[in-house]
């Protein structure tokens, strides 16, 4: 049975899906349920013996209709790789993909947000390793879209574009650019190697993008994640998600803006060491980082470098 | 009891109403810009199954349908045993080799 609760002192939703404790958890590569059904085998989530990209509803959603959505994304067949490893086709098809589901749930009327996102390594509590993503669409406008709101009102315009151009400006954090997309380390970056993908164009969605912009935006996020695995030599865990302007009308004192960008929390913050949100993050709501953003960017800067390099 | 409390949707509900999606009114949402072509014609104007689910959506059964594009890709729906949406996304002109 899922649950929303409303936390006065957070002035926030809780879900409460408590059928997802019974969810499928790191199950053997032969009993993947993202992988293809192959002949002989136990019927899986795709009865078919191979497919491209794939899309379901979540067995264990955390919302579902008439209340939201919980959708899975299946980047290919191969049980095995990741996102970095796709072939570039594959990437920017999954682009294509993520825009018609960000037209499609974004047109019902019980999904007010659609959240795009990847749960990479069981560090972040990934529980199926087979190359995937979700999509949840919210009944509700969540607090970090709002927040971002927030900041267009508050930096009278759209703050994604400000701050993109106050990175240009410096460079000293933006560690990859294209023609039409940038990465850099945010100024105030939580995580030590956080980074932000963002359209130079104002994009509010997927949906305003051309296909060159999501080419490009398919090679940028391929980049990233293949720098990630660059720097400690080994694949690295994240929470990617991706910004967009909500699909239902904001409320009446917010902007209706967004500016379409992809956002990366990697949990590690050295080879080994995890970042825990302790006390301060959970308590007051501040992040304490032991590493500096600048310092970060010079460092996937050279791990773009040598996952670039020929094998 | 304070905050709003929503139950789980029963079975049997029918699938919730669709809203055309408008672009947003950013400045470059209605000038994507010049150096590339807009695109395809289904992105402008979707067909009929993007307003109106249509009525295997309303009661799904186990075939695909197919003719619906998004960009480069071809999508086919089905439904699996258990009634949940199955959506497969394939390149065209690999469906046409």
């Amino acid at each position: 049975v899922s649950e929303l609760r409303f936390n006065e002192l957070r002035a926030e939703q809780v879900a409460y899906a408590i059928h997802r404790q019974e969810r499928t958890f790191l199950p053997a590569a032969a009993r993947c349920p993202l992988c293809p059904t192959r002949p002989g085998g136990p019927e899986t989530e795709i009865p078919l013996d191979h497919f491209e990209i794939a899309v379901f509803d979540n067995l264990f959603p955390a919302f579902e209709s008439p209340l939201g959505a919980a959708e899975v994304v299946v980047y290919t067949d191969s049980h095995e790789g990741s996102l970095g490893s796709l072939p570039a086709e594959r990437a920017e098809a999954l682009m294509w993909v993520w825009r018609h589901r960000y037209r499609e749930l974004g047109a019902r009327e019980d999904v007010h947000y659609v959240l795009i996102f990847e749960n990479r390594g069981v560090e972040v509590g990934v529980t199926l390793h087979h190359p995937h993503g979700q999509i949840y669409g919210y009944p509700f406008l969540p607090p970090v879209p709002q927040l971002e709101l927030t900041a267009d009102q508050r930096l009278h315009g759209c703050a994604s574009c400000a701050l993109l151009h106050e990175e240009l400006a410096s460079r000293r954090r933006v560690i990859y650019e294209n023609e039409h997309v940038v990465a850099y380390v945010p100024y105030a970056a939580r995580w030590a190697y956080e980074v932000h993908v963002v359209l130079r164009e104002h994009r509010p969605s997927l949906l305003a993008c051309h296909a060159g912009e999501l080419e490009l935006l398919a090679a940028c996020l391929q980049s990233i994640v293949r720098a990630y695995d660059a720097l400690f030599d080994r694949p690295f865990p994240y929470v990617m998600v991706v910004h967009q302007q909500p699909t239902a009308p904001t409320p009446s004192e917010l902007p209706p803006s967004g500016h379409l960008h992809v956002e990366f929390y990697p949990p590690l913050r050295t080879s080994e060491k995890l970042k825990y949100l302790a006390g301060s993050e959970q308590g007051a709501g501040t992040f304490i980082s032991d590493t500096l953003p600048e310092r970060s960017a010079t460092a996937l800067r050279e791990a773009l470098a040598r996952a670039a390099e020929p094998a | 009891m304070a905050g709003n409390r929503t139950d789980r949707p029963q079975p049997g509900h029918s699938p919730p109403a669709r809203r055309q999606l408008e672009p947003a009114p950013g400045r470059e949402e209605q000038d994507p810009g010049p150096e590339e072509p807009a695109p395809g014609p289904e992105e402008q104007d979707p067909g009929p199954e993007e307003q109106d689910p249509g009525p295997e959506e309303q009661d799904p059964g186990p075939e695909e349908q197919r003719g619906e594009h998004c960009g480069p890709l071809a999508i086919a729906r089905r439904r699996k045993g258990d009634g949940r949406a199955l959506i497969l996304y394939t390149r065209e002109e690999r469906r046409r080799t």
